[in-house]
C-alpha cells in the first residue's frame, strides 16, 4: 500500500506540474517602467491606432509574407528590397512591447 | 481500509495544493531580471534573422525540467514571423512579431490565439534555454500563407488540453497548433479531419508513460488534465516529435536548442528528455 501512495503521489506530481503549458504572458505598464530604469531601449507598437488586434496581427504577417515573397523573387536575380543585409535580417535593437492588450478574442 | 482512504485523500489534496506558480493569474514568471529577459529575446530574435528565417517555431519552458515529465522538455511554443513594425511614434523596426495559442486565464479550458512579442515569451519562461525550428524556404511561405489567411484561425480548437492528443479532433494545445498548422501547409488542405488522418499516419507522438492511477487522478488536480482524447497511454505533440516530423519529410532547414547567453541556464541532470530534444 505504500508503494502504491508513493507512486500515486509521485503521479500527482507529475500531473501537477506537468506544464507551466501555453501560459499567457501579458505586459502590464509596469514593463515600460522597469525598462526604463533598467536602461533597456523599448518600443511600443501602433496599437493607438484605430485597428482592432486581428487585424494588426494580420497586417504584420501580410507584409512579412510579402517580404518573404520579395526576398524569394530577389534570389532569382531581381534587385533586392527587403532589408537583407550580409548575416541575415535586419534586427533593431528595441525591445517592442504592447500595454494595450492580451488577446484576440475568437469565434470558434 | 479507512486508513487507505485516508492517505488516497491526502495524495489527491497534496496535489490539489500545490499548484503550478505561473498557473495562477497568468502573469510572466519573471524568474530572470527583465533586463536580463529582454536581452535573450533579442539574442533569440538575431539568431533567427541571422540564419535568414522569415517565420520559425520556438519553444519554451514554463517550469524547470524536474517539474515535467521525462518525455517533455518544452511546454510552449509559438510561431515568430519577421516583420516590420510600426510604432506609435511613427517609426519602422524591424523584428519579430509572436503568434501564440494560450489558454484562458479566467477559464484554462478555453485558448485564443494571441499575438504578443519576444519579450512576452521569454519573461514566461523558467530555464534560459528554448527549442528553434526553422523551416525551409518553401514551408516559410507556405506557412506564412496559412498565417495569414482565415485558415488560421479555422485551424484553432479552443477547447483546451493539457496534453491533448494531435490525432484528436476535440483539443488542442498550442504545439499540437503549430503541427496543425505544419500539416496545413504540407498539405495544402484545411480540413481538420483529413489533417488529423494525415497526422495519425504520418508523426510521430510524444509518448508519456503515465499509468491508470495518475490519469485518474490528473484531472482531478487540475481542469486542463481532461484526458477524454487519451484512451491508453498519453500521446502528444512536443519541440522534439515536430521536429523530427518536419525534418523526416524534408519540411525544414534546422532544428536545435539556443542557450542563453545572459541567463543561469538550468543544469541538464541528463534526462532522456533533454537527450531527446537534443537530437532533434
Amino acid at each position: 500500500m505504500r508503494i502504491l501512495m508513493i507512486s500515486a503521489f509521485g503521479m500527482a506530481l507529475i500531473a501537477d506540474s506537468a506544464f507551466a503549458q501555453d501560459q499567457a504572458s501579458t505586459a502590464s505598464n509596469d514593463v515600460e517602467g522597469a525598462l526604463s530604469t533598467q536602461g533597456v531601449d523599448y518600443a511600443v507598437d501602433d496599437s493607438a491606432a484605430e485597428e482592432d488586434d486581428r487585424t494588426r496581427a494580420r497586417r504584420y504577417l501580410r507584409q512579412a509574407r510579402a517580404m518573404a515573397l520579395q526576398t524569394q523573387h530577389d534570389s532569382k536575380g531581381e534587385p533586392a528590397e527587403a532589408p537583407a543585409p550580409s548575416g541575415g535580417l535586419q534586427i533593431d535593437d528595441e525591445v517592442m512591447v504592447n500595454n494595450s492588450r492580451r488577446a484576440i478574442p475568437e469565434e470558434n | 481500509m479507512f486508513r487507505s482512504v485516508a492517505c488516497l485523500l491526502m495524495v489527491i489534496g497534496l496535489a490539489s495544493c500545490s499548484g503550478n506558480r505561473t498557473d495562477t493569474d497568468g502573469q510572466p514568471s519573471d524568474t530572470f531580471a527583465l533586463q536580463d529577459a529582454a536581452d535573450f529575446s533579442k539574442q533569440i530574435e538575431r539568431e533567427l534573422a541571422t540564419r535568414g528565417a522569415y517565420v520559425a517555431m520556438v519553444f519554451r519552458s514554463g517550469a524547470t525540467q524536474a517539474a515535467l515529465p521525462d518525455e517533455i522538455y518544452y511546454s510552449h511554443g509559438s510561431f515568430w514571423v519577421y516583420t516590420p513594425i510600426e510604432t506609435d511614434d511613427g517609426r519602422t523596426l524591424y523584428g519579430y512579431a509572436v503568434y501564440n495559442l494560450y489558454h484562458g486565464i479566467e477559464d484554462q479550458t478555453q485558448s485564443d490565439l494571441v499575438q504578443d512579442w519576444p519579450l512576452d515569451f521569454t519573461r514566461a519562461d523558467d530555464t534560459g534555454t528554448v527549442g528553434i525550428i526553422i523551416p525551409n524556404a518553401a514551408m516559410q511561405a507556405r506557412i506564412l500563407d496559412v498565417l495569414a489567411s482565415d485558415d488560421y484561425y479555422e485551424l484553432h480548437q479552443s477547447q483546451y488540453a493539457l496534453m491533448s492528443s494531435p490525432t484528436d479532433l476535440r483539443f488542442q494545445n498550442a504545439p499540437e497548433f503549430i503541427l496543425d498548422v505544419v500539416a496545413s501547409a504540407a498539405w495544402k488542405t484545411t480540413d481538420r479531419d483529413q489533417i488529423k488522418v494525415n497526422i495519425d499516419a504520418y508523426f510521430d507522438e510524444t509518448t508519456i508513460e503515465i499509468g491508470g492511477f495518475g490519469k485518474f487522478l490528473a484531472p482531478i488536480q487540475d481542469v486542463r488534465n481532461h484526458l477524454q482524447d487519451q484512451p491508453g497511454m498519453i500521446h502528444t505533440s512536443s519541440f522534439a516529435s515536430i521536429a523530427q516530423f518536419m525534418e523526416n519529410f524534408d519540411l525544414s532547414d534546422e532544428s536545435f536548442e539556443l542557450v542563453s547567453d545572459v541567463l543561469p541556464v538550468e543544469v541538464d541532470t541528463g534526462d532522456t528528455a533533454s537527450e531527446e530534444d537534443n537530437k532533434a
